[in-house]
């Protein structure tokens, strides 16, 4: 168990919103917001679906407030909350073998990226492909991999609170980092 | 300092060290014993180039409406009456799986197949009803029925009982 002794500022957060607060609903969402869709994001590669996600995620945490226990750490739940969902739509999108809207979104992606940063055409097609390359590799992980290293490197979680999101142990949760890291070393090793 | 590529905790020193999540001292230790193995150099380069390739991989900004829509939801939701607002969060599961959901529904799940179990045995065991299904039974009594049902779902859902097992936010 996590954060037992002086309560979190989340968890405080929250137990207003179990009082029926929805102000402190909206400072957790003003603080969670972006780490939830950007870890929801690199997750399923897909803005929309992302977002959606999302979405689903703080509506759940609203619709449990009313038996919200500050057991855990609160980015821990929300992560986990995160996890369960995005390995659900891996999985059901797997079943449904329907790539077009990733094709379409990932070059979105892209353009959004490179737009910000006024490079020249050329710089812009090395970054792509570079981009491309990353993100090819990242969703080649398998799911579990996937989701520990997202929230490894980005989230910077440690590693008790990406085994609760990931519902294993800490030692798994290793294990799957260095797996991930060592495939992504294999794939990745010629960008250095 | 022993190479980590041949101790038990290897993964994690190399981990910690290539996320720089490793405290100074450890971290100057490691740096040391890098500089002089070849196998530990070609792994922290390795792990750091891909460190670096990782971080070009940013993440979009979100929508400008994402609040708008979600505290429409919420106000959908709210606005609901209660027995269906039960219903709605009855059919839309738990917060993170139907696993842990349908663990909490255990107890009641045991004691609704007990009771089936005990009025399967006393149909078989007892002489069948001689009054049939009484026609009579109109619409509105009909209606009352399934009132009273969801107004015991309603119940349940507030005294806690679907969620007093595993309480949001613990793991």
């Amino acid at each position: 168990m996590e954060a037992v002794g002086a309560l979190e500022r989340d968890a405080e957060l929250m137990l207003r919103v179990r009082a029926g607060d929805t102000a402190s609903f909206a400072q957790l969402l003003e603080k969670h917001r972006g780490p939830v869709v950007h870890f929801l994001f690199r997750m399923v590669q897909n803005q929309s679906v992302a977002e959606e996600l999302a979405q689903e995620v703080f509506l759940r945490v609203y619709r449990s407030r009313e038996t919200y226990e500050p057991t855990a750490k609160f980015t821990t739940w929300l992560f986990r909350i995160a996890t369960h969902l995005a390995l659900n739509q891996i999985r059901d999108r797997k079943h449904e073998k329907n790539q077009e809207n990733l094709d379409e979104e990932t070059s979105e992606g892209m353009t959004r990226q490179v737009a910000d940063r006024g490079l020249t055409v050329e710089q812009s097609m090395v970054r792509d492909a570079r981009l491309g390359e990353v993100r090819s590799a990242i969703a080649s992980l398998p799911d579990k991999q996937r989701a520990a290293v997202m929230m490894h490197k980005y989230e910077e979680l440690e590693y008790s609170q990406i085994a609760k999101a990931l519902a294993c142990s800490e030692s798994a949760v290793k294990s799957l980092l260095f797996r991930a890291y060592e495939t992504l070393r294999g794939r990745l090793a010629h960008l250095a | 300092m022993n190479c980590p590529l041949h101790v038990k905790e290897g993964a994690e020193i190399l981990l910690d060290y290539c996320s720089q999540r490793m405290d100074p001292d450890r971290a100057a230790e490691f740096r040391l014993h890098v500089a002089d193995c070849v196998d530990c150099r070609q792994v922290v380069e390795a792990q750091t180039a891909v460190w670096n390739a990782l971080d070009s991989f940013e993440a979009v900004s979100v929508s400008v409406d994402f609040d708008r829509k979600l505290w429409a939801r919420i106000d959908s939701e709210d606005a609901q009456s209660p027995w269906r607002h039960a219903w709605t969060r009855f059919v839309s599961g738990p917060a993170i799986g139907w696993s842990n959901y349908l663990f909490n529904w255990k107890p009641i799940l045991a004691t609704a197949t007990a009771g089936a179990a005990l009025a399967a045995v006393m149909l078989v065991s007892t002489p069948p009803a001689t009054k049939p299904v009484d026609p009579s039974m109109d619409q509105k009594q009909l209606v009352e029925r399934v009132e009273r049902a969801l107004d015991d779902v309603d119940m349940l859902n507030q005294v806690g009982v679907i969620d007093s097992a595993h309480p949001a936010g613990t793991i």
